[in-house]
Formats: structure tokens, sequence, C-alpha cells
């Protein structure tokens, strides 16, 4: 986890949140767009897990384009990047890609969850 | 209050938007499919648009249209789609700028008000009628015809038409039509004057053979023909 506002390379830019604040002028809606975040995210990991499982190629690439909408707005880039890589996958979806997939929303879910119970006083 | 119309499915974007465009000072509204965003236009009379292209219960194109045909707020498309075609599409049917996502919150700020700009800053409407041949133009109720046929223009394709017929066979040029439509701070690139003048000229020019009424004018900009269609 990264708090460096280019830090595109890592999985989660937190900086990113502290910019979004000030473009808001409160952390508050920050908070509340990270929670609506967080439960869409873990929405749309089901539904490409059970697309993949089925074989709806359709379906991946559908739930993972629409990861892409506020992933990078909200810093995370990791979900950001793979679901672009999800986005273009041929079908069957390799298995590596998917682990992948769960390892980065893994991490990106702690990470925003701790920004949202310590907020970003605490890091500064 | 400015008044924006959000029209997006999915909660943590449309949630996004909406802090972002209520802590600038906008008053907004949501909706999350087709149909509640039409029911929405027509009741809340919105300033801006905010469309996004994928939405659950209809394609975002004809949505476009349907919003187009209710009022002159404009649009102003969000796509995660990198698709040109989807783009160029939605202009032609009448959305005035295009976002593309993921979009930075300053980025989508600056083309709302560069939209309300475009639209609050244009001149004044002359009630002077202009007559070129069979083409009647009446800038104050915004009307346009050919003989007896109304013209079906955009608010857009009215302005391009507006400017042309000012002053009849003098050339405007890209540039100069360009502020006069959009206003000098639009920095999209020329496909989309190319685009509003394409559907232009097919609506003005529809039923004839000849050569359009609008002639380009190569090099140097658009001239709209004094007798008509020649």
């Amino acid at each position: 986890v990264s708090t460096h506002p280019d830090a595109e390379g890592t999985p989660v830019d937190l900086a990113a949140l502290d910019e979004l604040a000030v473009d808001l002028g409160s952390v508050e809606p920050v908070r509340s767009i990270v929670e609506t975040y967080l439960t869409e995210l873990g929405r749309r990991r089901e539904l490409v897990l059970a697309a993949a499982a089925a074989g709806d190629i359709d379906n991946v690439h559908h739930a993972a384009h629409l990861l892409r909408s506020t992933s990078r707005t909200l810093g995370a880039h990791g979900v950001d990047r793979v679901a672009a890589e999800l986005e273009a996958a041929p079908q069957p979806v390799d298995g590596g890609l998917l682990d992948r997939f769960e390892q980065v929303v893994r991490i990106t879910v702690s990470a925003l969850e701790g920004w949202i119970s310590e907020g970003p006083a605490s890091r500064s | 209050m400015t008044h924006v119309l959000i029209i997006e499915d999915a909660p943590d974007a449309a949630e996004l938007a909406t802090a972002l465009l209520r802590s600038s000072g906008f008053d907004t509204s949501s909706a999350t499919t087709a149909a509640s965003a039409v029911d929405q236009a027509r009741s809340l009379r919105p300033d801006v648009i905010l469309l996004d292209l994928g939405l659950p219960d209809g394609d975002g194109i004809d949505l476009c249209r349907a919003l187009r045909e209710l009022g002159d707020a404009p649009i102003i498309i969000l796509t995660a789609r990198d698709d040109e075609v989807d783009k160029v599409l939605a202009l032609k049917l009448g959305a005035d700028d295009y976002v593309t996502k993921p979009y930075s919150p300053r980025e989508l700020l600056a083309r709302i008000e560069a939209v309300l700009r475009r639209t609050r800053s244009r001149p004044p409407s002359s009630d002077d009628e202009r007559r070129i041949g069979d083409l009647v133009v009446r800038p104050s109720s915004h009307q346009a015809h050919i003989g007896d046929r109304e013209l079906e223009l955009t608010r857009t394709e009215f302005a391009i038409l507006a400017a042309l017929t000012e002053h009849p066979d003098r050339v405007l040029s890209r540039t100069a039509l360009r502020e006069r439509v959009w206003g000098a701070d639009w920095y999209a690139g020329d496909h989309v004057v190319d685009v509003h003048m394409a559907n232009l000229r097919r609506k003005l020019d529809a039923g004839t053979d000849g050569p359009s009424r609008i002639r380009t004018v190569r090099g140097v900009g658009y001239r709209m023909a004094s007798a008509g269609a020649e």
C-alpha cells in the first residue's frame, strides 16, 4: 500500500483518497463513497468468479468493466489493472489471473477498510 | 442553483459524481435506469445531464436521442468505453461532450462548467427573420424552415445554422465557427465540428441532389450559399 500520489504501480494509493477529500471539501463524503465502493467490489468479485466458473466470458468482461469505473479514482490501481486484464481475457479465464484478482481484491479491501477506520490524519 | 441529472447505474460511480457536484455547489438528482432518466428529465428540467452509456434497461445511445428530443439541456456522456464509435455516435445524436471514465473530478467539473458557459454565453437571439432562398431561419423562436418543411435541429445544429446565415456568402472560418457555437474555451477536436456540420447538411439538403447549401471553402471554412441549393 502506498500513500504516494504518483504510486500507480502499487495496489492501492491512499493518497488518491486524500486528494479526493480535498476536491470534495471534506473526508466524510469520501468515506461514504469508499464504503459503497467496497460493497460493489464484493458484489462484482462474486460476479467475476461466478461467470468465470460458468464459462460465461461476456459476464466476466462486463463485471470487470464495471470494476474499472471508480477503482482508479479511489486509488485502487491494482484492481483497475487486473480488471483491465479480465476485461480482455479469452475464454477460459486463466486461473492464475483469477488468483491475482482475488489477491488484489483482498489487499484493496484491507487497505480501504483501514483508511475508513483510521482516516487520513493517522498517516500524516 | 444549477441542476445536474446524473444517469448512472453503478452505485459507487453515482455517489462519487453526486458528492463531487454537490461539493461544488450544484443541485443533483440521479437516475439508475433509462426509464427513470426520461421521467426525471421531463419533470425536473435539468440544466445539465450526465449520461452513462451502459445502463441495464436500454442502450445509452437510444437514451441520448430520447433526452435530446425532450429538451435543450447539455448532455455530457460518461463512458468507460474507449470505443470511438460510441463517442461519435453520441455526439451525432445530440450529446454536447463526453468524458471517459475513470475521470478526474476536476476534469468532470471543468467539462460541466464549459458546456454551461457555452450554453449561457451564446449571443442573444436576434428577432430578425433571415430568408435565403426557400430557407427561413428565425433565431428568436429557434425555428428553421425550408418551404413548408420545418427542420428539426439540435441546439448545436441550429447555432451553426444561425452563425452561417447571419452573413450569407461570407466565409466563416472553422475557428470562428467554433467560437461562435461552442465558445473560445472549446478544446475538442475538429471532428466534433465535422459531425455536427454533417448532420446539419443532411437535414438541410434532404431531398435534393445538388451541392449542399453549406459550401466548404477548402482551407478556409464554410459559407452559406445565398441562392440556396443551386
